[in-house]
């Protein structure tokens, strides 16, 4: 019995060890590109700038100040609403693709898939290029419209509001097919019988069985569209025209642009992340309360 | 009484398999009616069509006299126990058993009222709040069958609804479902492969083979007369073989079994003129003994190849002295008797009302 | 320069620090597609010195990479007000003009300018002028400065820079300020002008203002005169227009870090790209205004006719380094940008 008692902390110790050791690539990862630039950018955010746009490490609350200038906190109000519609639209657009795929049988089910994910085989600029020659004034939809004498003259497409989302649409989609397709893919199908056998219509169904139960799949994809949406800032230049500054145009303008001024640069960042760690925290409290 | 379910004349093929084929059957409202078959024999599909969950490519289902043959299972007045159970995850036990009973639009007092009689019926008192994940398999089947019957369906629905359980639960789990189907009133369509679920609880058994009714009727007609090989195989343990008449009697026919021993049966049995027939000769009726007894009366011997212990009895293989192989029981009577081993030379006797004549080869 | 190359670069600049090989090499970090390749091969073939061409996408950029200090850069490309602020900071090396015999070629109007009166620092590289284009077809009145653009009925019908202190140049020399005087008060004078102007652009691009006039997405632009220059190479239908009220000329320089590991090979590319014929070869791809009066003499009659490469220079009017006002004209511009949008 002592022998037992004396050799259970050798031998619980060593698989201790062993992962610990199996983390540590992890950490190391985590503490070289997210804790330390993280740190970084929270540093700089109270910090000021030279005239060359050099930091100089001092205390101050005056890029934060500046961040509530009405200003920005419009570009902020902007950039969630463009984030929110993108992804409403991608919600709406990939649950009926990523139901079909879960649906599918084995080798139609892995052919789909591999069809939602062919985009990330090319740049995703040269897929933005591509929408440019279509939605061009000269390009090939306006080409079509008028070839088939649908419209007269051509349409304005690029450089337009719609354009823009249509960019952010056509770049997330896929991140919200596929945590959908994971948890649609999991859903019994014996539930929708059952809740058909219980007098729910195709619609009824939906709302309370289906909706329900992949929701987890729909908040990942919310969030793995909307955090990303909300700071791109290259659809907007290319296929909006540059005229609307969102968020992301205005920290990349500080760090690489004219503004040349990386502590505000910064400060904006750091609320951005704070947002999305508020973001993040309600979601989980919420997820976690629906499993208590 | 006035049939709740009609199937007539449904077929249903999936590619090249045929599941159902010309099935027809009635199911009389209050009855408790199990479809058994091995697995793969379409009983499932019958049900699923009963649902709507199947459409027939042929014949038409009836639901208390009315055509549903394209109803979709949301407009039928069925519910279904599923062999999963099914229960939604993200609701509780009140929930998943109000459910059916909110989409029929009554009146909240009303749906509370229900959900405690039927969560009082099914004894799950005290459960009300937890989730599916939270409960033991009993309590779970017992949600499923109490999300079914809440919205007091004309036809209760139930597929392999205890093959989930362990044996012990099982056993309970039949008394229950019997209790609950007389009290209550309800038609109830099982399906099953395991035949003593089907003999324990059905008013009447349809025996499924391949996508058509092998035979329908109360389970201890099927065990006395089956009416084909696969019937007498499938439901008890059956001794098939063929069988030639040798002579005929008043009362009895003398025939030669397997080439072999020779038995006497009723003659009324007996097909007609025919020269050779199939018997069955269930292993429990055949008596074993350790002394001689005559070939007049229906005794024959036998060399025991197997035992298997089974608790209650022993089950013998046995080889006669003509090759002929039969399957027998030795009952544990009493600790020490009748206990034969593995090459014990046995005498065997059948009543001659026990053989049972399957008909013309 | 394409946003790709933008995109790319900003990834891979940082990690793709020039390492020290034994061979000798020069790490020229310059702008995206502004060094033909066929000059730095014809370097190194001559020279045996390897070159690690690092790029970035604005003079800020290049500045901050140089400042954080992560590679040596022994040769830069700084814009000239970029420059200014770096001479000031005595960031750049004097250079050996014994060293540079081929300094000869160069006109002296683009000499001993405001960010280097004594042309200690910087060679200048090519000159360029910010300025009008039109698509004649589809225009047909006569533009002739900022007022003749930016008219209501052109709305959505002009492509500009994306790069706000251009703009506000424009404002203030339409309202007779200077383009450098960036204070807040002429800022608050020039507020609403440029609000009007905004309303009515559809593009703002910097790396290819070219291409929405050439896709036919805009009529009108206001771009680099070399974007301009390649537009009417191609098509005729296009015309340059230097603004009646002013305009912004912009001279990109060739300058030594102090921090330069290598100023020898820095100072044999310096005189290389100074060779007219080796000149020639950056304004064939490049067509802004080349400095070096021995190149010109090489290039065809109509590279030497075409109005955006070669307009009637007056007195250069180039950018000052404005130090920390930057963050005033980014308030404005995205407070305008935001409005204009609505």
């Amino acid at each position: 019995m002592t022998d037992l008692v004396q050799a259970s902390p050798g031998t619980a110790r060593l698989p201790r060890f062993t992962g610990w050791l199996l983390l540590a690539p992890l950490a190391v990862w985590l503490i070289a590109f997210v804790v330390a630039p993280a740190l970084i950018l929270v540093v700089y955010s109270f910090s000021e700038r030279d005239e060359l746009g050099r930091v100089v490490f001092t205390f101050t609350l005056e890029n934060y100040r500046r961040a509530a200038d009405p200003v920005y906190l419009a570009v902020f109000g902007r950039s969630v609403a463009y984030a929110a519609i993108t992804t409403a639209i991608c919600a709406v657009l990939a649950y009926p693709v990523a139901w079909t795929l879960a649906r599918t049988r084995a080798p139609w089910r892995g052919r789909l898939l591999l069809l939602v994910m062919i985009p990330f085989w090319t740049s995703f600029l040269i897929r933005t290029y591509a929408w440019i020659t279509i939605l061009k004034s000269e390009g090939l939809l306006n080409g079509l419209l008028l070839y088939t004498h649908t419209i007269a003259a051509p349409l304005e497409l690029l450089y337009t509001p719609g354009a823009v989302v249509l960019g952010l649409v056509y770049a997330y989609l896929p991140f919200m097919i596929l945590p959908i397709y994971g948890s649609a893919e999991k859903l019994d199908p014996a539930l929708i019988e059952a809740a058909h056998d219980l007098g729910c219509g195709p619609w009824q169904s939906f709302a309370r069985v289906v909706l329900p139960l992949t929701r987890p799949g729909l908040a990942a994809g919310v969030m793995m569209v909307f955090v990303p949406a909300i700071g791109m800032f290259a659809i907007s230049d290319l296929m909006g025209g540059a005229r609307v500054p969102l968020i992301g145009n205005v920290i990349q303008d500080q760090f690489v642009g004219q503004a040349r001024d990386k502590p505000f640069g910064a400060a904006l960042a750091v609320i951005f992340m704070a947002l999305f760690a508020l973001l993040y925290w309600l979601w989980q409290r919420r997820t976690e309360g629906r499993v208590a | 009484m006035s049939a709740s379910v009609e199937l007539r004349g449904v077929a249903k093929r999936f590619g090249a398999v045929v599941a159902v084929d010309d099935v027809s059957l009635t199911v009389q409202a209050g009855e408790f009616l199990t479809l058994l078959g091995p697995s793969g024999c379409g009983k499932t599909t019958l049900l699923r069509m009963i649902a709507g969950f199947e459409s027939p490519d042929r014949g038409a289902v009836l639901i208390g006299g009315a055509d549903v043959t394209h109803l979709p299972p949301h407009r039928r007045d069925v519910n279904q126990v599923f062999q999963s159970y099914a229960l939604f995850p993200h609701l509780s036990v009140r929930d998943n058993i109000a459910f059916g009973l909110r989409l029929q639009r009554l009146s909240r007092a009303a749906i509370e009222q229900r959900v405690a009689e039927i969560i009082a019926l099914v004894a799950l008192v005290g459960c009300e709040a937890r989730k599916p994940h939270e409960l033991s398999g009993g309590q779970r089947q017992r949600v499923a069958l109490a999300r079914a019957l809440a919205p007091r369906p004309a036809v209760l629905l139930l597929d392999e609804p205890l093959s989930a359980l362990d044996a012990g639960l099982r056993q309970t789990m039949q008394i229950e479902l019997k209790r609950l189907q007389r009290r209550l009133g309800t038609t109830f369509v099982l399906v099953t492969h395991d035949q003593g679920e089907a003999l324990a609880l059905s008013d009447r058994v349809a025996l499924v083979n391949r996508g058509r009714l092998e035979q329908v009727g109360p389970a201890a007609e099927i065990y006395a007369r089956p009416a084909t090989a696969f019937a007498a195989e499938f439901i008890g343990q059956a001794n098939v073989i063929e069988a030639a008449m040798i002579g005929r009697g008043a009362e009895l026919a003398r025939l030669r079994v397997g080439g072999d021993f020779e038995l006497s049966v009723p003659v009324a049995l007996w097909p007609g003129e025919a020269p050779r027939a199939k018997i069955a000769i269930r292993a429990e009726k055949i008596r074993l003994v350790a002394a001689p007894v005559a070939a007049a009366e229906n005794g024959f011997s036998a060399r025991v190849e197997e035992k298997v212990f089974q608790g209650a009895s022993d089950r013998l293989s046995l080889v006669t002295a003509g090759g002929v192989r039969l399957i027998a029981m030795a009952p544990n009577v009493r600790a020490g008797q009748g206990s034969f081993r593995a090459g014990d030379t046995v005498w065997c006797a059948v009543h001659p009302e026990d053989v049972v004549v399957l008909g013309e080869t | 320069m394409p946003t790709v190359v933008r995109l790319l670069t900003l990834a891979l600049v940082a990690a793709i620090s020039p390492a020290p090989r034994a061979a000798e090499s020069l790490n020229l970090f310059a702008w995206s597609e502004y060094v033909p390749q066929a000059v730095i091969d014809g370097f190194s073939q001559e020279t045996g010195i390897k070159v690690n061409y690092a790029t970035y996408a604005s003079g800020e950029e290049m500045l901050s990479k140089l400042l954080t200090g992560g590679a040596a850069y022994d040769l830069i490309q700084p814009p000239d007000y970029i420059a200014e602020a770096m001479i000031r900071n005595k960031l750049l090396r004097p250079l050996d003009r014994a060293r540079l015999p081929n300094l000869r070629h160069l006109a002296p109007e683009f000499l001993a300018l405001p960010h280097d009166p004594a042309s200690a620092y910087t060679v200048p590289y090519m000159i360029g002028t910010v300025g009008i284009v039109v698509n004649t077809e589809r225009v047909k009145e006569p533009i002739r400065g900022y007022r003749d653009l930016f008219q209501k009925k052109y709305s959505n019908r002009i492509v500009v820079v994306n790069d706000n202190r251009e703009i506000v140049s424009w404002a203030l020399v339409t309202l007779g300020l200077s383009q450098n005087d960036i204070t807040r008060a002429s800022l608050a004078k020039a507020r609403p002008l440029i609000a009007e102007w905004l309303k009515l652009v559809k593009v703002f691009d910097s790396d290819s203002p070219k291409t929405p006039l050439l896709n036919g997405d805009v009529d009108l632009g206001v771009v680099w005169s070399g974007e301009a220059a390649k537009l009417i190479k191609g098509n005729k239908k296009f015309a340059y227009v230097l603004p009646a009220e002013g305009y912004h000329s912009f001279v990109d320089l060739l300058a030594i870090p102090a921090t330069a590991k290598n100023p020898a090979a820095a100072h044999r590319f310096l005189d290389y790209v100074l060779r007219p014929e080796v000149s020639k070869l950056i304004s064939d791809e490049f067509p802004y205004t080349n400095p070096n009066l021995a190149a010109r003499k090489l290039l065809s009659p109509e590279q030497l006719a075409n109005p955006a490469s070669y307009p009637p220079l007056g007195k250069l009017d180039t950018f000052r380094d404005i130090g920390k006002a930057a963050a005033d004209i980014d308030k404005l511009m995205t407070d305008l940008k935001t409005a204009a949008a609505k």
